[in-house]
């Protein structure tokens, strides 16, 4: 298994053009596995990029040594979400002033 | 001048309204301002650094100590990567500016936002910090188009003040450009805080980064965040309602977005992930 060690690159990983330079990266040097060890973070653009990546591709990457964090980041990045804000939170539009006062 | 929870308002606005004063004459005139906060700042240094190329001439705070603290945070000129590792980031990140054309720089931004995290005693809540700002920073470099955007922090006692400014195409620029139509300001920032994507076309896992923000610094932060872009503006104060305003009556609208996060440093280390959407 040619495997990658993340963490070699940064402890976190945030934007979806990172995962975007790491796609290319692992097409280059025809790596099968990502090794989390010590990578602290990934953003859900980033896990979210990265899967899609890999669907576009039509292959699927290893992932290794993920902690808690970086395994919900990528579960839930895979899934259809309700991000509806305005539907769960009470909101509304006021004057400048009134918000000011 | 106390950091209350207001201030993250009335300085965004004071900022545009510098900002639209500066409009007839090219001077940026900060005579009588005491006291600078990244909110204040930081748009101002958007402006003054204008994709246009314009020349604006400053008028410096007659304040002493303001002044002072303006050279020290590096207004208006700000400072680059190249600058750096010989920054001290105990308690203020001066005015960073960074280009997202260029792709070194997104891991750098991040490099400079965990010395900040480590500096300010956040290291707890470390993930929730690095989270956000990236979305943040993603949310830049796929939407705003633009060349010249800025962030700068200041940490004062237990609170921390965040400023994100870009000179971009504007959260209704990106919605017009992926042809969706909007009836005003105020329905195309509505329709980011619902999660619609500009680019649907790639997944309906997108467009969550905005909403996941708000819940993470104003729920699980218990802090506050604004968001002005073009002619409306939207404030949550903690977990308040949510409050959309408009600008263009005030001829305050800003040519690109600004996010100003204001929050307390928390004692414990937060659950965030329990605040996403599911």
């Amino acid at each position: 298994m040619n495997t990658i060690s993340l963490s070699k690159i940064a402890k976190v990983f945030s934007t979806r053009q990172t995962a975007r330079q790491l796609f290319e990266k692992i097409i280059e040097d025809k790596i099968d596995a990502l090794d989390f060890k010590d990578v602290e973070i990934v953003s859900r653009s980033f896990a979210n990029e990265l899967i899609n990546l890999e669907k576009e591709n039509d292959f699927e990457l290893k992932k290794i040594n993920m902690n808690k964090d970086v395994s919900f980041m990528f579960e839930y990045a895979d899934k259809k979400v309700d991000s509806n804000m305005l539907k769960r939170t009470k909101h509304r539009t006021v004057s400048l002033n009134k918000l000011l006062a | 001048m106390g950091w209350d929870s207001k201030l993250i308002l009335k300085d965004t606005i004071n900022a545009l309204r510098i900002i639209s004063n500066s409009k007839n004459n090219c001077e940026i005139n900060l005579k009588d301002i005491s006291f600078a906060t990244p909110f204040l700042i930081t748009p101002i240094t958007a402006y003054a650094n204008s994709p246009h190329k314009i020349k604006y001439k400053i008028l410096n705070p007659i304040d002493l100590d303001c002044s002072k603290y303006l050279n020290v945070i590096k207004f208006p000129h700000s400072i680059d990567t190249t600058s750096l590792n010989s920054m001290d980031y105990n308690t203020y990140l001066p005015l960073f500016k960074f280009s997202m054309q260029n792709t070194m720089y997104d891991q750098k931004i991040l490099v400079v936002i965990d010395k900040m995290i480590t500096s300010y005693g956040l290291e707890d809540n470390k993930n929730i910090i690095n989270v956000f700002l990236g979305e943040l920073i993603d949310n830049i470099r796929e939407h705003s188009k633009s060349e010249n955007n800025f962030i700068c922090c200041q940490k004062y006692k237990k609170k921390l003040a965040i400023s994100i400014v870009d000179r971009g195409i504007t959260i209704q620029g990106s919605y017009e450009n992926a042809g969706i139509s909007f009836k005003n300001d105020i329905e195309a920032l509505k329709f980011a805080l619902k999660g619609k994507s500009t680019k649907k076309e790639f997944g309906d896992e997108r467009g969550t980064g905005i909403p996941n923000t708000l819940n993470w610094v104003c729920d699980a932060l218990k802090g506050n965040l604004l968001i002005v872009s073009r002619n409306s503006g939207v404030y949550r104060e903690n977990t308040a309602k949510i409050e959309f305003f408009d600008l263009k009556k005030d001829i305050l609208g800003f040519e690109g977005t600004i996010i100003n996060i204001f929050f307390e440093i928390p004692n414990e280390k937060i659950d965030y992930l329990s605040y996403v959407n599911k």
